[in-house]
């Protein structure tokens, strides 16, 4: 809803580790992405029903248009400034990316991938060299060379241009172009996740390369459709400003293989609820993101398929250290005992039952079950139980007041958890959070506050006492420094609660100071440790966004939509077609 | 006249001025300025710096506002913040949209609740007169989107027969008999809204009219009550409801808000609403701009039909409208 | 406008120079009324409801056992009559008939302080305006005009979406949106009696401007405020439930009509129901003020039944913060 329905779905790149702020609603898209997750569980989940019916299992049929519905309009499809989930969406499907990902998260080269091979990295670690294919052709005919993709990178590392991706490449030293089909990226120093920013998009150097970096975002190119020269399976039709925007396959493309589907229509609906009706009544093929609330209400359906694995976005608590934002300057969660207490003292599992309504799964730190680098036990895992919590507040020397709220030195265990006015998931989580903890004598008073306002004032400039919040990893990588360490300090960087640990900090950087998996996972599984341990934030659990899928949509199990990916929801979407 | 009416557009225009202070204000008040919540963050300084130069928000306030306000004067509204469209390219095809929504529940509403209020004129107390007065009572106090809610589920998920919300079936774009389709659900609901208003008023201001000694005469000296009615009463009855009429008109531009969220109607108000999510300043700027031009606009021809359909007016006399 | 002068007429007491030191009154304008009003069997049943709903709100505590915000997730969606729960339990356990109290309360907290709001604000403005009249009264009249000419829907979302959804601004912006109509009556019973006698005689035995103002010309105007009022009662409830439809309204874990509504919606396809009760509830209050204000509007000017004013006024109340 309008703003709950201010659900927009913000979608920020945020800096060096692309991890991404889901401020979104109860509504949110899946700003999710892509992080490695067994396939088995959502193929079962999602190609066996009726979407795969025995009739005409085999036959892809050419022809039709599929009706996708969003909540919010694009911004711009210039894969530059593409910084919204719809924008990202449209980007998706008309542009091809120089990699893909497999559905376990591995970078992979597919037949509509720009490159021709993996990239190639030397022995130190440094170097990266991309391979393109020869045959990759832009809508206007021209083909994409190296000239594009390093007038693309440098674009976007240009401060002028005001790319919101410039962090993803702030380790590049420099791009180069070694022959028409062949780039070489050196580094500054040995970053393992790089891998990662190579999933790039990009764009025609013949169209932009005259344009003034600061003028790029006003350019009509990502907005025009007459005038954005795209190098995807689908090209740009028309744009009705808040209504919808249409994509008709392009039929010079390219690639080996060629869309089935015909039209895409990417509509956009004012009230969430009426689009879920829309899909149960057929107006709509595919709804990226079905609000839990509504869930039980499209699953009633029988022609409609749910997809319901979780994604990449998690949710937590997070503590601020920082004394000045709190009365009196007494941080209540100051020790470790006590913020280990909360943690007891919240009842996760059942959010994830009642809320979630099982779209999620528990989280013990900030990696993501299923990825290589899941710690699994490693983690400290803080199984509900209020007993416990009392007894390790105790030992921290908290005693019930006259009111039945903890004190310790004349100062109240209370403090303020503020959320994103709207989120209708927040707002029933913050609730059990207010509830469970009163129950251990904790008070906590749940804010909610309008999400750009709160971002804006109180995430970026880290001004809260506790928040909480969603991350969204953009990519598969484990490195989460730029949240956790000290160097990431509000409001330059993204430790927006003012944490600061050095055992963690070294550990972070060792973690991306490697390249090999192996070496990398036994770190990560120090880290979480020591974060689970330490808790700046109290890892609830990731979930999911429902994508439901109406009865014209078929799809082969392997080309399932996958949840786990960000714009997961097109996974292999060039293979799909549509029954009549 | 001429006096008149210079004297009510010099009094518009300065209205109008007024309020484009008061929404530039308005904005610019916004905690943070516009500026700081249209740029994602996670930008550098230097990016950020390039962005606001580019668009002119390092200027002095006042001098956003005389450049604002100069280019409005040449109509030029300006660029979204987010992407860089001329707003007018987002605003237009909205307000043709509202146009035709509004336009058809407002001929409707016109078509049955003069003829029904004059009827019930006459038939004071009557069934039609009684049930006139229950639909207004509850026309007015039904929150109009649980309404619309109401109808969809009934009309378009239970029974099927009408389409749920949007203007066009996708594969329809501008046929008539889709668009009849389309309008049916949020159409009743807005001339449910309207129809209290106007069937009370044509009643009440045909009822005053027979009350008037002139008629009175009328009838005394044995004219016809059906003559009366038609011929006398009519005509003087229907300028108060004429001056609604026209001080309505800006409601088929401003557009329903409401309404159109409900039914996913391609309108002004929905684009509003939607702005206002996405934070669109300017947009907002504009649209609220605009309606208050309509506005004016259409209170100006209201007290100018007024003038001329009952000359007994003493013009230039705001508030002169005495009988 | 004749109809401020009629309405205006029929509240001045009959023998003006007996405000200055009451001997033995007839009858008051308040007890004729009174009687009158107690005749109206609309008007007393829409007492009876709004003071069911006062009651219920103000001492909800009373009468119900369950916090509104208490959330229980073993036993949401609980089916009506469960285990003590009225009408059941909402998706988060909440108790759905605690929730429809504690929003009375809510929703008519909204509904008469923006009332009380803008008859404060209304009537400060309009008895300066009309008292001292000259370049004050142009000023006030221009910010009435400004203010009439925005849309008013779009104003409050503005506000909102610019400031942030918290209550006291929704009341604030919903006061500052609803005054005019009280200014503009209040203005012009001034404009009238200032000139009559027993001001002047006032004036003469040394009363301040002040006095003037407080003692004897509010009290003359006092009857159409409240008529006014009333209708603002209605028209606030129901602005509150739209903006909450919007997301811009009251928010969790406070309740309010409007917000049970908004809720339900998600709910429509499974348990309709829900949507239901605070549907039903907006509707009565609101009927309820609504016959109430036409109950007042009767007992001082019977022959008057609805007035065109007071259909106009409705239709700007209503219509604007509606559709």
């Amino acid at each position: 809803m309008i703003t709950r329905k201010k659900s927009m779905k913000f979608l920020f790149l945020l800096s060096i580790l692309a991890i991404v702020i889901s401020g979104c609603s109860s509504n949110n898209n899946g700003n999710s992405s892509n992080s490695p997750s067994p396939s088995a569980t959502t193929a079962d989940e999602s190609a066996s029903p009726s979407t795969e019916p025995s009739e005409d299992p085999n036959t892809p049929k050419v022809g039709g248009t599929l009706t996708v519905s969003t909540f919010s309009d694009i911004v711009s499809v210039n894969p530059i400034f593409v910084n919204d989930t719809s924008s990202g969406d449209m980007q998706y499907l008309l542009f091809a990316q120089l990699y893909d990902l497999d559905r376990d998260g591995n970078l992979v080269v597919q037949p509509w991938s720009i490159a021709s091979e993996l990239p190639q990295i030397s022995e130190d670690g440094k170097t990266y060299t991309v391979k393109m294919k020869n045959t990759a052709k832009w809508s206007d005919g021209q083909p994409i060379t190296a000239e594009d993709l390093v007038f693309t990178i440098n674009t976007i590392i240009n401060p002028k241009a005001g790319a919101p991706g410039i962090s993803l490449y702030d380790k590049v030293d420099k791009v180069e172009k070694v022959d028409d089909y062949t780039v070489k990226f050196t580094l500054k120093q040995v970053y393992a996740p790089f891998q990662y920013s190579l999933m790039v998009n990009p764009v025609p150097s013949h169209i932009l390369k005259d344009v003034k970096p600061e003028e790029l975002q006003a350019n009509p190119y990502g907005k025009d459709p007459a005038k954005t020269v795209t190098s995807g399976p689908w090209k740009w039709s028309e744009w009705k400003t808040g209504q919808y925007v249409s994509l008709e396959a392009d039929p010079n493309y390219w690639g080996e293989v060629k869309p089935n589907i015909q039209k895409v229509v990417y509509k956009i609906y004012a009230d969430q609820n009426t689009e879920v009706q829309a899909l149960i009544k057929g107006d709509v093929d595919t709804t990226l993101a079905i609000p839990i609330t509504q869930l039980e209400a499209v699953e009633k359906n029988d022609k409609i398929t749910v997809i319901k694995g979780a994604t990449s976005t998690y949710e937590y608590i997070s503590f601020n250290f920082d004394a000045n934002n709190f009365p009196d300057k007494f941080i209540p969660f100051n020790s470790q005992k006590s913020r280990q207490a909360i943690a007891y003292a919240l009842n996760r599992q059942g959010m994830v039952d009642n809320v979630l309504k099982g779209t999620g799964a528990l989280m013990n730190a900030p990696f993501l079950p299923g990825s290589w680098s899941d710690p699994g036990d490693k983690a400290v895992n803080y199984a509900y139980d209020a007993e416990k919590a009392k007894a390790l507040l105790a030992e921290d020397g908290w005693v019930p007041g006259k009111d039945g709220i903890l004190e310790k030195d004349g100062h109240r265990f209370s403090f303020e958890l503020q959320y994103n006015a709207g989120n209708s998931r927040r707002e029933a989580v913050s609730q059990i959070i207010q509830q469970n903890l009163k129950d251990v004598g904790i008070e906590v008073k749940p804010t909610a506050i309008d999400f750009a306002t709160w971002i804006d004032q109180n995430i970026t400039p880290g001004k809260y006492p506790a928040i909480l919040l969603g991350w969204s990893l953009s990519n598969p990588d484990p490195d989460g420094e730029s949240i956790f360490s000290s160097k990431y300090f509000p409001p330059a960087g993204q430790n927006n609660g003012w944490y600061k640990n050095e055992k963690l900090d070294k550990l972070w950087v060792d973690g991306y100071s490697v390249v090999d998996q192996a070496a990398r996972k036994e770190i990560y599984n120090q880290i979480a440790t020591e974060i689970s341990t330490d808790l700046p934030y109290v890892f609830l659990y990731q979930y999911g966004n429902p994508q439901g899928v109406g009865p014209k949509v078929k799809f082969a199990p392997e080309d399932a939509p996958e949840p786990t990916h960000q714009t997961g929801y097109f996974y292999h979407m060039i293979k799909w077609w549509l029954a009549e | 006249m001429t006096e008149f009416f210079i004297r009510r557009t010099l009094q518009s225009v300065l209205v109008l001025f007024l309020i484009t202070l008061v929404t530039f204000g308005l904005i610019h008040a916004a905690p943070g300025g516009p500026f700081q919540m249209m740029l994602a963050p996670g930008l550098s300084p230097e990016a950020m710096k390039v962005q606001a130069h580019n668009m002119g928000l390092d200027q002095p306030l006042p001098m956003q506002y005389l450049h604002w306000l100069g280019n409005l004067l040449q109509g030029d509204l300006g660029y979204t913040f987010k992407n860089h469209v001329p707003i007018g390219q987002v605003i237009w095809p909205t307000v043709k949209n509202t146009f035709i929504l509004m336009g058809v529940a407002w001929l409707l509403t016109l078509i049955i609740a003069i003829p029904w209020g004059i009827y019930n004129s006459t038939k004071e107390y009557s069934l039609s007169d009684q049930t006139a007065s229950f639909i207004s009572y509850i026309g007015f106090a039904m929150p109009t989107f649980w309404f619309g809610i109401i109808l969809q589920q009934i009309f378009s998920i239970k029974l099927d027969w009408l389409p749920l919300a949007d203007m066009y079936a996708m594969d329809k774009e501008g046929q008539l008999g889709d668009l009849m389709m389309h309008l049916i659900l949020p159409v009743t609901v807005l001339t449910l809204s309207f129809l209290a208003a106007y069937v009370k008023y044509s009643r009440s201001s045909m009822m005053e009219v027979l009350d008037k000694d002139y008629i009175r005469t009328a009838r005394a000296k044995g004219v016809r009550e059906g003559k009366v009615i038609y011929k006398h009463a009519l005509r003087n009855a229907l300028i108060p409801v004429i001056t609604i009429v026209a001080l309505d008109l800006p409601l088929l531009v401003a557009g329903a808000a409401l309404t159109e969220s409900v039914f996913n109607w391609p309108g002004m108000g929905r684009l509003f609403v939607q702005m206002a999510v996405a934070r669109e300043y300017s947009v907002l700027m504009a649209i609220t701009l605009l309606t208050a031009v309509i506005v004016i606009i259409g209170n100006l021809i209201a007290d100018l039909l007024y003038a001329v359909v009952d000359p007994r007016v003493q013009l230039g006399k705001r508030g002169g409208r005495s009988a | 406008m004749s109809e401020a002068n009629m309405q205006t007429s029929a509240v001045i007491p009959p023998v003006d120079v007996q405000a200055v030191k009451p001997l033995k009154r007839p009858p008051g304008p308040w007890r004729t009324a009174w009687t009158k009003f107690r005749r109206n069997p609309y008007a007393m049943s829409g007492l009876v409801v709004l003071l069911i709903f006062v009651i219920c709100g103000a001492f909800a505590p009373w009468f119900t056992k369950y916090d509104p915000a208490k959330i229980d997730l073993m036993f949401a969606n609980l089916k009506a009559g469960t285990d003590g729960h009225l009408l059941g339990t909402d998706e988060m356990g909440r108790d759905i008939f605690a929730r429809l109290l504690y929003s009375a309360r809510i929703s008519l907290a909204v509904g008469f302080s923006v009332a009380a709001g803008s008859v404060i604000i209304g009537t400060l403005i309009g008895s300066i305006s009309g008292y001292f009249g000259g370049f004050i009264d142009t000023c006030f009249m221009r910010l009435v005009d400004v203010m009439n000419s925005i849309p008013l829907l779009f104003l409050n979302i503005l506000v909102l979406a610019i400031f942030g959804t918290e209550f006291r601004y929704m009341i604030m912006v919903l006061i500052l949106t609803s005054w005019m109509s009280v200014a503009r009556l209040v203005r012009g019973t001034f404009l009238q009696l200032r000139e009559m006698q027993y001001v002047e005689a006032a004036r003469a035995i040394g009363v301040s401007n002040f006095g003037i103002i407080f003692r004897h010309l509010l009290r003359n105007a006092s009857f159409p405020i409240i008529v006014n009022a009333t209708l603002m009662v209605g028209a606030a409830i129901l602005s509150e439930s739209a903006l909450s439809y919007l997301g811009l309204g009251i928010q969790a874990p406070q309740t309010s009509w409007g917000l049970m509504l908004t809720n339900a919606r998600e709910f429509m396809l499974v348990d309709p129901l829900q949507s239901v009760y605070p549907g039903v509830c907006i509707l009565l209050v609101v009927l309820a003020v609504n016959f109430i204000g036409d109950g007042i509007q009767d007992s001082l000017n019977p022959r008057q039944k609805m007035s065109e004013r007071r259909i106009d006024r409705w239709r700007k109340s209503f219509l604007k913060s509606k559709i």
